[in-house]
């Protein structure tokens, strides 16, 4: 093992350079050789000693701070960047999601138990979901423009351009959270919903390929740290037959406490809808 | 814009974070040109024409955000590409006992000092491959030189650094 050649070779190995069969030839040379068993660990130990760095992830998720929103938008604030940005904004959301920076699901993973009314558990939001939710939307607008809404399950977004009266209401974050009332294989859904105080939205929720339709009609009204929620939430099953939508309407205060909104009907079960709501702060 | 290319992009976004931590030399710092870098790629998604692979013209987007970065904040250039002893305290927290943390920490501190010694060719090829994270073909794409070469200079670069810290540590690695 004097030749540079092999050296270069025993480089490559320490780094998984080489395939299956060229590991295997030379691994075996190296077994019979002290000296090129000795540069090979060296190679390994200078290759680990380096992991750490190699490792080195983002600590939290991609949120653009509200100035730098600003600074985009006023480089691109034309009708053709509007366009062509909505559909980039919704391959963001897809990044965000795919690099494990924020999923709906783990929201509810890591939601801190309290007690509701009943003695019984529900999630509270946390300052770290918070800001998650809060990071996406900001995200999303820097790409797309203001936003009138925005949804998300653990897959799939949805969201509608402002209009310019809509911009200068705060935006309004809706966790809701769709559970099988009774002991089911579905799992339960949690949308993450952004919409603008005062201001009513009508969403239809991200569902996969032929998934009943679930349209939300919702206006929030954020007052002393709840926010007043007017719903009306219409599913259309047209994967079971139904022929009229099963529909849950009303008007609850919601908090950061998860809050239950009724019942509804949604692929022949019986589903326990709940929600948490916030104001979203500009930074 | 599919969820495909999306899902690739996705997988490049810890490197592009490690190429911006190398050179600002401070996570928070890093965070913010990655959030640049992401969105101007994101951007510039449809106007990406294949002929660059994915990981060069994301390098690419990185790097101009990181020296775009460094040049708002007229940061010195001696900066760029020092690693700290608070990221390599950063580096080393995850190590199980103090003598192995002590041991990683003495060999990561005489590795990094050696780094940008090495010739230029070579310090290039090894950062790329050991520090960023790219393969020997993506190296190659970035470096603009066949994959051999890459080899060939990651190879010597290795060489030179070993047998630095050999010297400075008694032949310990």
């Amino acid at each position: 093992m004097k030749n540079e050649v092999n050296e270069i070779m025993l480089s490559q190995l320490a780094d998984g350079e080489l395939d299956s069969d060229q590991t295997n030839e030379l691994l075996l040379d190296v077994l019979d050789d002290g000296d090129a068993r000795q540069q090979l660990k060296e190679h390994l130990q200078l290759r680990q000693s380096l992991g750490a760095w190699r490792r080195q992830k983002p600590a939290g998720p991609v949120a653009l701070s509200a100035h730098r929103q600003r600074e985009i938008h006023r480089h691109h604030s034309s009708l053709f960047w509007r366009m062509g940005s909505m559909a980039a904004a919704a391959m963001i959301g897809g990044v965000l999601m795919l690099a494990g920076f924020w999923a709906a699901n783990r929201i509810n993973q890591t939601g801190q138990p309290g007690l509701n009314g009943q003695g019984l558990p529900v999630a509270v939001v946390t300052a770290e979901q918070m800001r998650q939710v809060a990071g996406a939307f900001a995200l999303h607008e820097s790409v797309a423009g203001p936003l009138k809404w925005y949804a998300a399950d653990d897959q799939r977004i949805q969201m509608a351009s402002a209009e310019t009266a809509e911009t200068g209401h705060k935006p309004v974050a809706v966790l809701l959270r769709m559970t099988p009332a009774a002991n089911s294989k579905i799992p339960a859904k949690t949308y993450v919903i952004v919409c603008r105080d005062n201001q009513p939205a009508t969403i239809d929720l991200p569902r996969a390929k032929g998934a009943s339709t679930v349209r939300l009609q919702l206006l929030p009204v954020a007052k002393n740290g709840d926010v007043e929620m007017n719903y009306t939430l219409v599913i259309s099953d047209v994967k079971h037959g139904r022929q009229s939508p099963a529909i849950l309407a009303g008007r609850q205060k919601v908090s950061l406490d998860e809050t239950s909104l009724g019942q509804v009907s949604l692929d022949n079960q019986l589903v326990n809808v709940n929600a948490s709501a916030w104001a979203i702060r500009d930074k | 814009m599919n969820n495909s290319l999306a899902e690739e992009l996705s997988s490049h976004v810890p490197r592009m974070y490690r190429v911006a931590l190398r050179m600002v030399n401070d996570a928070n710092e890093a965070d913010d040109v990655l959030q640049d870098a992401c969105v101007k790629a994101l951007r510039g998604m449809d106007g990406f024409d294949g002929r660059a692979t994915l990981a060069t013209w994301l390098h690419r987007i990185t790097i101009n955000c990181v020296r775009d970065y460094i040049r708002k904040r007229q940061r010195a250039a001696q900066k760029n590409h020092d690693m700290d002893s608070e990221v390599i305290d950063m580096l080393t927290t995850d190590e199980i006992t103090p003598s192995v943390r002590v041991e990683k920490r003495e060999l990561y501190t005489i590795a990094s000092a050696a780094v940008k010694s090495l010739p230029d060719d070579c310090r290039s090829a090894f950062i790329l491959t050991q520090l960023d994270g790219y393969s020997y073909d993506e190296a190659a794409t970035i470096e603009n030189q066949p994959r051999g070469t890459v080899a060939s200079r990651v190879y010597r670069a290795k060489k030179i650094l070993l047998e630095q810290i050999n010297a400075r540590t008694g032949g310990r690695v």
